[in-house]
């Protein structure tokens, strides 16, 4: 209940600066209300990132231990959480030259990542579990077919609800770059679901 | 209808749901639908498609939530513990300039008993004194610098 109210009241502009002023403190409390807050979003979007439940979690950890460190430098310009998905997006870049030192762009990531273990969703019935559990399967293979490029925009836009200009933010590319990824991501997921290729 | 109809009536339903569209364009587009199954069918599947992401769920293992806190926490701790440090450091320095100045008529009058008494040239003995002031401020940019380089090697 205390984690709600704080995760309600932290996007209030005075809330804002006293996340900026704890930030800059360090204060390791705020960290922890902050990892509950943004753990399912962060690790969903590193999955996203990765296609890699190992190297998510291994991104997740070093992500929170560099917002830590570099939490002096936000200045509450963006969301938190678009900031935290800058930071995590840069972490995965870096792993991803120190992998490969010719890689530079997100393009280069693992084409055959899996997000297809990912388990469904909660249901009422085993009935409905089931039968979400199956679709949840088709579904992440879609995705997991996706670039990684477009598979990561989609995300930000479709399950994080990031705007625009967020977006184009967390992954450093012009707007126009941004919505050409995500109409032609959007057209492809629908091609492999109604196409029925997943 | 012509193909321009359904090509704007497909851009637009795409837009709606990245961008948004203009009123207008979105009183254009209902209308199209309503009349078009084509356009109609291809909106529900850029919608149903939009939807599915939303059936991937995924599980934080609790496990890796205490872990990362611990590690948080550890390196927050790691991070107060030189400026913790710092603070008897600069305590002693200050001490030592306060005595240094209270001592320098003895300490001056020392140089020059040892000046006479080994019969060094007198800029020496002038040396032996700035050396002398200075050795506090010697001392902190060593520890400094060792404790600098230190952090950086468990990083």
């Amino acid at each position: 209940m205390g984690a709600t109210i704080y995760s309600l009241s932290i996007t209030m502009p005075s809330e804002a600066q006293e996340l900026t002023r704890g930030l800059r403190r360090r204060d390791p409390d705020l960290l922890d209300r902050l990892i509950e807050q943004y753990d399912y979003r962060l690790f969903r979007y590193l999955l996203s990132l990765t296609g890699n439940r190992e190297t998510a979690e291994d991104l997740f950890q070093e992500t929170w231990i560099r917002v830590l460190e570099r939490g002096h430098q936000y200045n509450g310009k963006w969301k938190f959480g678009t900031w935290l998905f800058t930071i995590a997006r840069n972490l995965f870049v870096d792993s991803l030259r120190r992998k490969n030192p010719a890689a530079t762009a997100l393009d280069d990531a693992d084409e055959n990542s899996t997000l297809s273990n990912l388990p469904s969703s909660d249901a009422p019935s085993p009935f409905d579990l089931q039968t979400r559990r199956e679709e949840s399967d088709r579904v992440a293979r879609a995705v997991d077919r996706l670039s990684p490029t477009y598979r990561e925009v989609l995300v930000l836009r479709f399950q994080e609800d990031l705007d625009l200009s967020e977006i184009s933010a967390v992954v450093s590319a012009p707007l126009s770059t941004v919505k050409a990824r995500l109409y032609r991501g959007m057209g492809a997921l629908r091609e492999m679901l109604e196409g029925g290729q997943a | 209808m012509t193909k321009d109809l359904h090509e704007r009536a497909a851009e637009l339903a795409a837009a709606a749901r990245v961008e948004g569209i203009s009123t207008a364009d979105r009183e254009w587009l209902d209308a199209h639908l309503q009349s078009c199954a084509a356009c109609q069918e291809f909106s529900n599947a850029t919608e149903r498609a939009i939807r599915s992401l939303h059936l991937v769920s995924v599980q934080v293992d609790p496990a890796l939530v205490d872990r990362t806190r611990r590690a948080v926490h550890r390196r927050a701790s790691e991070l107060r513990a030189p400026q913790s440090q710092l603070i008897p450091l600069w305590m002693s320095c200050a001490l030592s300039w306060v005595l240094g100045g209270l001592t320098l008529p003895l300490v001056w009058q020392g140089i020059e008993w040892l000046r006479r008494y080994v019969d060094m040239p007198s800029p020496v003995g002038v040396l032996f004194l700035v050396v002398w002031w200075a050795l506090p401020t010697l001392g902190v940019a060593a520890f400094l610098g060792a404790n600098r380089s230190q952090g950086a090697d468990e990083r």
